[in-house]
């Protein structure tokens, strides 16, 4: 995969610290919002760890990381966006939404239309790495955003997820 | 004080916050504002209205606070005062006090002996709400103790001293047997082949027990040592310069009663203000005078500490420069406030973290900001920042103070800050500028 | 000199020299002990008047400043008024404002030495050596009434409480509580390594170093890597009973 091209500004030292005057912090806080965003699109990155190193907080180049105060505070910034969630209660653990469930939902309707599925049934595990998207967008989806893209579909009647045999073995059939 | 009336009144040189330059030795004692002076008949010169009149040990010097100009008349040219008269009537005009001067040819001359007539007078009307009383018998007390009768012979003494090299003979008759306490020279004369070390120390011996009697003397009761005064300072001044001039001893042990030569020059390090204004001499005009002599007290600490002084230091300075007259740090406050009112090149400032300071006009905030900009861009400090000592050298501030500076210049968004492993440090704020539609293109 | 001078006469000479030599020592000791008596003497009375005679030397403009020449010429601190009962009681009079004079006269001299951060009892001592004609006893209380004094010259000037010390703070320096936990573990020793505190108190190191990092900035601590261990050891001149006096602050290091 090609490598994240980091804004230039990403080795500027102050980066990395919090700025405690209110302009030049939000105008920070809007930069990381950004930056967390477009980095998690290109790797594909759907789930930030705060129990682990995260690879953008931490730039080895400049000797700089980001304060847990400052990981929590741009991911609540996402998260009041509706770009990111909280997906445990002791908020360690983010999903973030740099394509809305919304538009991942149309995403997979584009891709059943586009490869003759209008009627037929996968299994999550195969959009996710199954042979028919590799290549697309799709390719990688975290599971949790495929099941509330489908449960989407699902409202508007034009997919059914069903149980399968095993735990994780469930299924969708679409209806476009 | 456009003109002063010439060959009457002395031009004075004021000071940058107002203050007339007194002499050497010349001590200010009392204090007057809002007096007219006119002069009596036969000189058709205009009145000055509303003067700042300061008595001194030498002279009575008239301001003029807004044509900032001044004019004496030196206490040796007084030939007569009379104060101004207690009667019934007196109470509702305002006192006047007339002066009158010797004078040689309409010229008013600086002692009795060189005049001809005694045909100026000036006369002081108090407008003012100040009663003139005190002014009147501080002026009694001064022209009677002749002070600059005192400094005219001393200045004499003092020349013929160093032209004989301080001879103690010589000097002892003069001075008195304070002048025998042993002086350098004398070191030179010493003849070994002439006397045995023991007649050396003899001699050494008596010239310090002259001095011991002398000093004991003059410490016996205050009112000794005021007349002895003189020649007290004059010891004190061969003390220091012999202390000085003694190699330093490692092996002195540390003895609390053993003399420092650092304790001396530690204290002579503090500019001496030998007049200071006191609440007793200004009355009313304490806090404005104050003012202005702190004003023109603060100008060479100020210069050595970049333009920036904090409030604390500048307390213990003046204070100390002020000696057994200290003012207490809500005077000094009251002081500082006042600058914001008269023509001073000092201002204060409270930073937003509290810190108050004392600060030059001339460092102003814009030129701070434009040599932090300028500090800023440099390649090295657009890769790591700057610190408060970096530009503590940069401004030739104390850090503390830099760091204020750079912190204000945080605050206006000039400056943002990068706290990692090598501590705080402060960048140009090009975050703030960036335009995050195009930033990451 | 027209005849060479022989061998014996250079001799002699010589003698006569050393003779010399010893003769002006001798009698540059004996003036420099008398005058170092008298100077003493004179100092003494000089702070006694102070003292004593404080309000009528006010009194006198002309004479207060020659009272001042002689004060500042010999060394000696016109600042030496009495504590009193009503300074003791009410906090008023001279007393207090003086030795806040002091207290800042001292903390200024010492800046360099200490970054503005001084223990409260080195900076009693310093005042006591000052006032040493003054029997009284500088407390500590003393010093803290004096200081709060100084409150309305803008932040900055302080006492504060590190573990069983206090400390006088005289520059605006911020201490966070990582700061004044540091220099609380440096109390033992006078100095701490970065080890120290990790263990101590369980830090990441990054913010041990963070802390020191700065400390050092503010001209807090000085930095020790002569140890043969090889840890960087970070001293406090500020917990160090460590006098000015360097005979006796060698004394202390070892």
């Amino acid at each position: 995969m090609e490598q994240f091209k980091m804004p230039y500004f990403y080795n500027y030292p102050p980066y990395f610290t919090l700025q405690p005057v209110k302009d030049t912090r939000e105008k920070q806080i809007q930069l990381w919002k950004e930056l967390i965003l477009k980095y998690c699109k290109h790797y594909k990155v759907f789930v930030i760890n705060l129990d682990e190193d995260f690879p953008l907080f931490v730039n080895s180049a400049i000797e700089r990381k980001l304060s847990h105060e400052a990981r929590e505070l741009f991911l609540g910034a996402l998260i009041a966006e509706g770009k990111a969630e909280w997906l445990d209660k002791a908020h360690r653990k983010c999903l973030i939404l740099w394509r809305s469930v919304t538009d991942w939902a149309n995403l997979i309707l584009e891709f059943v239309k586009e490869y003759g599925f209008e009627e037929g049934v996968m299994t999550l595990e195969e959009i996710r790495t199954g042979d028919e998207t590799r290549g697309t967008d799709l390719a990688g989806i975290d599971k949790t955003v495929l099941v509330r893209a489908l449960k989407i579909l699902e409202q508007k009647g034009k997919a059914a997820m069903f149980k399968g045999t095993a735990a994780d073995d469930e299924g969708v059939k679409f209806s476009a | 004080m456009d003109k002063i009336w010439p060959g009457i009144l002395k031009p004075v040189q004021l000071t940058g916050a107002g203050r007339p330059v007194l002499h050497p030795s010349e001590i200010e004692c009392q204090l007057v504002d809002a007096v007219e002076m006119q002069l009596e008949a036969g000189v058709t010169l205009p009145p000055f209205r509303n003067t700042l009149v300061i008595l001194t040990t030498h002279r009575i010097i008239y301001v003029d606070e807004n044509a900032k100009s001044a004019g004496s008349i030196t206490l040796g040219s007084v030939c007569r005062t009379f104060p101004p008269k207690k009667s019934f009537k007196s109470i509702f005009a305002c006192p006047k006090m007339r002066i009158q001067l010797w004078s040689k040819k309409g010229s008013v001359v600086e002692d009795a002996a060189s005049a001809s007539e005694s045909g100026i007078t000036v006369v002081m009307i108090f407008r003012g709400q100040t009663s003139p009383d005190a002014f009147v018998t501080k002026l009694g007390e001064v022209l009677e103790a002749k002070a600059w009768e005192a400094d005219l012979k001393n200045s004499r003494v003092g020349s013929e001293n160093s032209l004989d090299g301080g001879d103690a003979k010589t000097s002892t008759s003069r001075l008195g047997p304070a002048n025998n306490f042993a002086s350098t020279p004398q070191v030179r004369k010493l003849n070994p082949a002439m006397a045995g070390v023991a007649g050396i120390l003899r001699k050494e011996k008596e010239q310090l027990d002259l001095a011991d009697k002398n000093l004991q003397e003059a410490f016996s009761d205050l009112n000794a040592l005021m007349s002895k005064a003189k020649e007290m300072v004059n010891l004190a001044e061969r003390m220091r310069i012999k202390l000085l001039a003694a190699p330093s001893q490692q092996t002195s042990t540390a003895d609390e009663e053993e003399v420092g030569k650092q304790d001396i020059q530690e204290l002579l390090l503090s500019v001496g203000i030998v007049s200071p204004v006191t609440k007793e001499s200004a009355g009313a005009l304490y806090h404005q005078q104050l003012a202005r002599q702190l004003a023109d007290f603060v100008k060479i600490p100020l210069q050595k500490s970049g333009g920036m002084l904090a409030m604390v230091d500048a307390y213990c300075l003046f204070n100390r420069a002020r000696g057994t007259e200290l003012i207490s740090p809500e005077d000094l406050l009251q002081a500082c406030s006042i600058w914001g009112t008269i023509d001073v090149q000092v201002a204060m400032r409270r930073f937003d973290s509290g810190v108050l300071v004392i600060q030059s006009k001339s460092h102003s905030d814009e030129e701070v900001s434009m040599r932090l900009e300028i500090l800023v861009k440099q390649p090295e400090a657009m890769r790591q920042g700057i610190t408060a000592s970096d530009a503590a050298r940069a401004l030739g501030l104390a850090p503390a103070l830099a760091k204020e500076h750079l912190l204000a210049a945080e605050m206006r968004g000039q400056l943002c800050r990068d706290d990692g492993a090598d501590g705080l440090r402060f960048f140009l704020n090009i975050l703030i500028d960036l335009d995050v539609s195009t930033a990451f293109q | 000199m027209r005849k060479r001078p022989g061998l014996a006469g250079l001799q002699a000479a010589a003698a006569n020299r050393d003779q010399f030599r010893s003769l002006g020592e001798d009698v540059a000791k004996a003036r420099t002990d008398l005058m170092k008596e008298q100077l003493s003497v004179f100092r003494t009375q000089l702070e006694e008047f102070a003292r004593k005679h404080k309000n009528d030397i006010r009194k006198n403009p002309a004479f207060r400043a020659q009272f001042h020449a002689m004060c500042q010429k010999i060394g000696v601190d016109p600042l030496a008024s009495n504590k009193g009962f009503w300074a003791e009681l009410l906090g008023i009079g001279d007393f207090y404002y003086e030795l806040g004079v002091q207290i800042v006269d001292v903390c200024l001299a010492t800046r360099p030495h200490n970054g503005g951060l001084m223990d409260l009892e080195e900076l009693r001592g310093h005042l006591m050596k000052r006032r040493r004609v003054s029997r009284e006893a500088i407390t500590e209380d003393d010093c803290i009434r004096a200081i709060s004094k100084l409150k309305a010259l803008g932040s900055g000037f302080e006492i504060f409480t590190v573990g069983n010390r206090r400390l006088v703070r005289s520059v605006p320096t911020e201490l966070n509580k990582d700061h004044n936990q540091i220099i609380e573990a440096a109390q033992s020793e006078g100095y701490v390594t970065a080890e120290d505190i990790v263990n101590r108190f369980s830090w990441r190191r990054g913010r041990v170093v963070d802390a020191l990092e700065t400390l050092m900035k503010d001209g807090l601590v000085m930095v020790d890597d002569g140890h043969p261990d090889g840890k960087r050891r970070y001293w406090f001149p500020c917990v160090n009973t460590m006098d000015v006096d360097p005979d006796e602050s060698a004394g202390t290091a070892t």
